[in-house]
Order: structure tokens, then sequence, then C-alpha cells
């Protein structure tokens, strides 16, 4: 695999980042970082819809905004491409959160291009049993400032359960940015040693096993990051079930709840349960989060 | 320090790139040059087993008339900036509109979107890169115009453009879009644009009616090349038939291909079944019935068992053949019964009609397809196993059952080394047949990912050891198939690159060209 280093990092992790809820929301200049004017909330008919609309109500009521409108996609979206173009250009200004199966989220992407959207992130979530980790999400992220990773890390930190979750950042961390790092009982916190390039987040394994999870082949080159002072989650809503999980930090992020953010390039959080697993419902699909 | 941009073309500085950016804002206009992370995003998808880091753009920029594209190609030699081009960049599984190595500009052609011609008395279109099949099908009922199309799978939203000039295929009697091809305007690195064929001449109106013209036939070194940028592609139109009967034959064990195939070639080679006939083994179209996950537990690739109790709950036959009659009702009923005489004699074959099979989205959308509809239910495949990982493996077969079944054979084999399932499907041309495995995988899971892509590696390899080339490849790949074709092809389609692209600006990588 002909690939450098870092592109394998940002590529093959992805991580989330943190969840200080109640810290001030997007508040950086110059981003799209911003609270919506309103925001959309497309359910692309999967299975998942009812339980992922249920998170993403949660997070509206937490952050007492009601200013989010359902759409249902009934039938799903390959055979409705044309109402969703029609949508996507009736939405102008407004931020959407969509939620797909896998098939839709290829031909969603497509059509959110040809109108020219503004893609500030997308999410891969499967808990599956075809897996050495059940349950995962990978996202690729526009920048920091739109990390829903840190958010669901905390909630399944609070809720138990092994998981792994990938973030991969398209835009370079800012310079200004303090270099600081997530943190959370149990959870052992390294970065790679070129230009803060990942964070890696383990609990419940080794730095070799954490990074053997996420695909990395190679556990050189790391350093640990010492326990931060005053970096600590609170998690203000809970749910046993992590679709509804997904929906509600997907969708906070999404209306601006600040979120404590490193400056790396990648992050991953992995954790692996010491506890026997409870079975989790398996369920595959994709959350995209843009502006039009 | 912390780049403005979130890729760079190699080779390039920050302030060379901010310097021809600068030169692309002048021709284009500041909202068509794209270079912030949320604009870029939706251009880096990709669905082949690599980081996307290693197809992020630098920049796209959307050109609309060639008069631009002359003066975009004038600024990335002058910088040394290199561009990849899409039409519609609807490529799903060979790479969508990434582009083939990171930092390369995107040059976007879905606002070049203008029908030019249609002549519905010689059947032939003449269109920009950016006409999706929607407009040319919209164009046609809004004229009521008695054309078809023939369309890939991605239908609505692809163009006959970059399709054909990735050599795509479709599912009509002008399944073959290159064989159906026309005539093209191609402007080249110098900034000349060419007019191939007749379109050489002034005031011709041959040009999209008589390809070859005089002297080389210079149409193909543009097609799975980077030699120019094609802005007006012409081809031709199947005349809509008094009467359509798709039908579907189904076999229910692996090793019937080898009777499918030898049944089918003479039929094709005489014309009885006029159109790309496919056979499509079960998982291929399971997706729009189930989830893998209902008949597989754990690690691994799925059973026979498992594949026998899908087709048993579902209706489907392991191997389904799609094929369909065109012309008078004289016509096809005469055909029909050739048809079913031929593949009714080993008694193994299930027939199967519209009428039989009610709303059957499985037979659906084949049907619609056939005649040139515009369906995406195919698609509906990524979601058998999901999490979005998808490479195209296409090596092409010689219509022969026997070369079928070892085809079949190999690749299960190879699939099942690292544990992922045969999902495939011949699309039989007269004498060839193009063998199209989805190697579906999840991006999600690293050590699958990771599979998918020693997998492929070695798909490669065996089939071409063997003398199977693919027809067509992912961005990933494309330099490790160029090299199955042999030094002297990559040598020629390198001297053709320095001659016509001699500072390297356009697309380098494409079909291992550089």
């Amino acid at each position: 695999m002909e690939i450098d280093r870092r592109s394998l990092m940002k590529g093959v992790l992805a991580s989330g980042a943190l969840l200080a809820l109640g810290t001030p929301p997007w508040t950086f200049a110059g981003s799209l970082a911003r609270r919506p004017n309103y925001c959309v909330l497309l359910l692309g008919g999967t299975s998942a819809d009812e339980v992922f609309e249920s998170g993403a109500r949660a997070a509206c009521a937490s952050m007492s905004n009601d200013g989010l409108r359902s759409v249902k996609l009934k039938g799903g979206l390959l055979g409705r491409t044309e109402r969703v173009s029609t949508l996507l250009e009736q939405s102008r200004g407004a931020r959407w959160i969509a939620v797909m199966d896998d098939a839709s989220a290829v031909i969603f992407l497509e059509l959110a291009r040809t109108a020219s959207v503004r893609l500030l992130s997308m999410g891969t979530h499967a808990c599956s049993r075809d897996s050495s980790c059940p349950l995962r999400h990978s996202w690729a992220t526009t920048s920091s400032d739109h990390s829903a990773g840190g958010l669901l890390a905390s909630q399944f930190v609070q809720r138990g359960g092994s998981f792994s979750i990938t973030e991969s950042f398209l835009q370079d961390p800012m310079e200004e940015r303090a270099l600081t790092s997530w943190s959370a009982p149990g959870f052992s916190s390294y970065r790679s040693g070129e230009a803060d390039a990942m964070h890696l987040h383990c609990s419940g394994l080794s730095l070799s096993d954490g990074c053997g999870l996420i695909g990395l082949t190679t556990t050189d080159g790391w350093i640990t990051i010492p326990q931060q002072r005053g970096v600590h989650d609170s998690v203000r809503w809970q749910s046993e079930n992590w679709v509804e999980s997904v929906g509600y930090a997907v969708t906070a992020s999404a209306l601006g709840m600040g979120s404590f953010t490193e400056s790396c390039s990648v992050r991953a959080f992995v954790h692996r349960s010491r506890d026997s697993e409870r079975r989790q419902p398996t369920e595959r699909f994709v959350s995209f989060v843009m502006d039009l | 320090m912390a780049s403005k941009y979130i890729a760079l073309p190699k080779g390039i500085s920050e302030q060379t790139f901010d310097a021809a950016v600068k030169d692309f804002r002048r021709v284009l206009g500041d909202a068509n040059v794209l270079t912030s992370a949320y604009q870029l995003a939706p251009y880096t998808k990709i669905m082949m087993p690599v980081p996307e880091a290693n197809h992020t753009p630098s920049a796209a920029i959307l050109a609309t008339t060639v008069e631009q594209i002359q003066e975009i190609v004038g600024i990335c030699n002058n910088y040394k900036v290199p561009i990849w081009t899409i039409s519609t960049g609807k490529n799903l599984g060979y790479g969508s509109a990434a582009p083939a190595e990171r930092g390369q500009v995107v040059l976007d052609l879905h606002r070049m979107n203008r029908i030019l011609e249609v002549d519905a008395d010689l059947c032939y279109a003449l269109v920009e890169p950016g006409v999706t099949y929607r407009q040319l099908y919209d164009y046609f009922q809004e004229h009521q115009l008695p054309l078809w199309l023939s369309v890939p799978a991605p239908s609505a939203i692809a163009g006959p453009t970059g399709n054909t000039l990735d050599r795509g295929v479709g599912y009509t009697p002008y399944g073959e879009h290159f064989m159906n091809a026309c005539g093209m305007e191609v402007v080249l690195t110098n900034g000349e644009v060419l007019r191939t064929a007749m379109g050489g001449l002034p005031n011709s109106n041959t040009w999209q009616v008589f390809k070859w013209g005089y002297g080389p036939y210079l149409d193909g070194i543009f097609t799975q090349s980077n030699y120019g940028i094609v802005t007006k592609f012409g081809f031709w139109l199947m005349p809509a038939p008094p009467m359509y009967k798709p039908f579907q034959i189904q076999y229910q064990d692996e090793g019937d291909i080898v009777e499918i195939v030898e049944t089918i070639r003479p039929l094709r080679i005489s014309g009885t079944i006029p159109n790309s006939v496919v056979i499509s083994h079960a998982l291929y179209e399971a997706g729009l019935k189930a989830k893998r996950g209902d008949y597989v537990s754990g690690p691994g690739p799925i059973s026979d068992e498992a594949v026998h109790r899908l087709i048993r709950d579902h209706k489907m036959g392991l191997w389904n053949v799609y094929a369909a009659l065109y012309g008078t009702a004289e016509q096809v009923a005469v055909n029909w019964k050739i048809v079913t005489e031929a593949f009714g004699k080993s008694g193994k074959a299930k027939f199967l009609t519209e009428q039989d099979v009610g709303d059957d989205p499985q037979f659906g959308y084949r049907a619609a397809l056939m005649r040139g509809g515009m369906d995406m239910r195919e698609f509906n495949l990524y979601n058998w196993r999901g999490g979005g990982g998808s490479l195209w493996f296409a090596p092409v077969s010689q219509a022969r059952g026997s070369e079928t079944l070892k085809q079949m054979t190999l690749a299960k084999r190879i699939l099942a080394k690292h544990g992922l399932d045969y999902t495939g499907e011949f699309i039989v041309g007269m004498r060839d047949m193009h063998h199209i495995l989805d190697i579906l995988y999840d991006r999600t899971d690293p050590a699958m990912t990771n599979a998918a892509y020693q997998c492929f590696d070695e798909l490669v390899t065996e089939f071409s050891a063997l003398g199977y080339g693919s027809y067509r490849t992912n961005t990933a790949f494309m330099d490790k198939v160029a090299d199955t074709y042999g030094p002297v092809q990559r040598s020629i389609n390198r001297r053709l690159k320095k001659a016509l692209d001699p500072n390297g600006i356009l697309a380098p990588g494409k079909s291992g060209i550089r």
C-alpha cells in the first residue's frame, strides 16, 4: 500500500473530541462553526431513523432549540433523487443533518456536491458481529470545530461497552490553538511524534492493541500526553441505545454545542470493556452535517 | 505552519499555488474557485481501501466555456499545476470525483451542461461534458422524441461523456458506449481545439454520423487517458422500438454459468438477443431484498449454504440472466420462440417476464435499465454488507462457458482467502464479457479494509498472470493494472503523453500515464 505515514493516519483513524458540554458555542472567528439559523433533519428511510431522531430531539431539548424540522424520505433516496435535489435547492441557508443507509449516502453526497453544499462532517456508523470491535464510528470532518466524535465518546464512556471512534480532520489545526488533550477516567492519551498529526485515547487496552484496532501497524514515535487538569466530561443526557447516542452527538454538534477541541489532524478513541458485552442492536448508517 | 490549503500539488510551493489560484479566480471568478475544506470535502469521498488523504484535491475549479478551459490549461502550464478533469464525477467505486493523486486540482465541468443538438432522424446527440442522462431523458420527453438512451447504473446523475470516456457500458443494444461514440471536441494543452474525424472540416454536417474521418482515428486516444480535455461529445441514440420485452432466466447452481454462456453466445452474435445481457450472481442483487447480517454471523465469507438459503427465501436465481427483445410484435414473437427453445433444452432454466413478477424490484430495475430508464436501485448492493467500501474489479473474459466458470472460481477462491464474498456479474458483449466484481467491505473496520486492498492486489496479479486483463480500474490501482499490459504499451502511452502534454499537467496518473 503506497501511502505515507501521515496519510495512513489521517485516513484510517479518526477521533473525536471532547465535550466540555456547556462551554460557549462556536466561537472561532472566520469559520463556519456557528449556530445555524435553522436546521433540517433529513431521515433517509433507514431502520435507524426513528431512534436517531429521538437522540436529535434530546439534543435540541438540552440546547433549548426548537428549530429542528424533520423531513422523511419514504421509500428511501434511490428512487427519489429528484425530490432530494429539489429539497437541496429550496433549503438555502439551512444546516442539514441527514441520516442515510450506505447506498443512499453514496448518491446523496453526489447530489450534495452538485448543489454546492459545504460539508461539515460525514460519519459512518456500524454495529455488527463480523468485526473484532462490534461498535465502530468513522468520521471525516472538515475541521475540529465540527467534531462530534468527542461528544459521542463521552456518551459511550458513561454507558460502558467497547467501541472505537476515529475522526480525521480535513483542515489542519490552527496554530494559535492551545495544545491540549481530551482526558477521561481510565483513558491513556498519546500523540504521534510528528507535529501532532494524531491523538489516540485508549482505555482497557494497550497502546499497541489500540493502534492495531484502528489499523496502525507500528507503535513507534508515540508520546504519552499527561492527563490534563480542568478537562472534564459532563454528560447531560444519556441513552442506552447507541443509535440514539449518535443522533444526540451529531445533532448537538451541528447545533453548535461547544466541545473540547484538540490540535491534531486525526483523533481516535478506543475502549475495550472488561465486562461481558451487552447485546447491541446491529445497525449501519451514515450521518451528514452540511450547510446549504 | 498550517497551510491555507487542505493539500498542495506535489512539488508546488504554497506561494506558487497562491499565484495559480489568483489566476484561476481571474478567469473563472471567485465563486468558481473552491479552496476551503468545506467546499472541497464533497470531492474527497472515495470508496477504495486507501486513505482519503491520498486523493485529496488542493482546489476545485468550475469552468463553463471552452475559452475558460483554454485559459486554465495555460495557467496550469505556467505554474506546472496538475488538474484532474471530471464531467459529472460519478465514477463511483472507481474513484468518484477525487483526483488520482493528492494535491491535483479538480477541473469540474458539471456546469458545462448544454445539450447542443439532438437529431431525431439520424438518431444522434451532441452534448457538453456536464450533461446528465436525466437531462437528456427529460429533453426527449419534453420534445416527444422517440429516442432511447443507454445508461450505466448511476443513470440519472451520470452523463454520457464521462461514462464513455472511461469506456463504461449500459444495457440496451447500444450498451457498448464507445462503439456508439461519434465525434469529439478536445482542448489540447497548448490551447488548440481539436475536432476529431469529420469535425475537422469547416461546415461539416457529418461529424456525428461518420466516426472515422480521414487518416488515423484519434478518438480512442482520448478515452481512459489524459491527453486532452473533451469539451463536446457526439454519440448515437437508439430509436424507440415499437415493442420491448424484458425477461429474466433463473438458474440455481453456480456451475450452470457454463450452460448459460454457451446458450447466450450464438444468440448474441446472431443478433437474436441484441442488448448487453447481464448474468448476475444472487449476491449482486441480494442488497435489494436482505442484509448480509441476516445470513452471516462473524468474520469470513458467506457460505454456499447461506447463499442457497438466501435464494430460497427470496425466490432468486443463483444466476439471474437479464435480457430483452426489441422490435415489432412479430420480430419479438419469433425471437422469443428462439430464446425459449434454446434455454429450455436442459430443463434447468426458469423464465420470468413482466407478467410473472409484478413489482419485484430485482426485475424492475433491470427492466428499466435495459430500456435506458432512470433507475438507481442497483446501488442497493452497497447495503448488502454496508460500511461504504466498494472496489470494482473488471477483468475481461471470452464469451465461453468454460472461461467464465474458471474466472468465477478463481475470483471466489481469492476473495474467500481474504474473508470476502463473491459479488459479481457478467455483462455479455458478442464475443467477450465484462466480468464485474464489486468487492464490498466495511471501511469502519481497518482489518477488513486492509484485506480488501490485499485482495484486489492479488486479484489483479492472479488474473493477469492467466492473461485476463482489466478493462477499467480505480484510481488506487491504475499503475498496477497498466503494468499488466506490458512495457511497450506503457512506453508508447508515455511518449504520446510527452508529445501532447509536455508539462504533464493533465491528470497525471490516469491509467498509469505520466
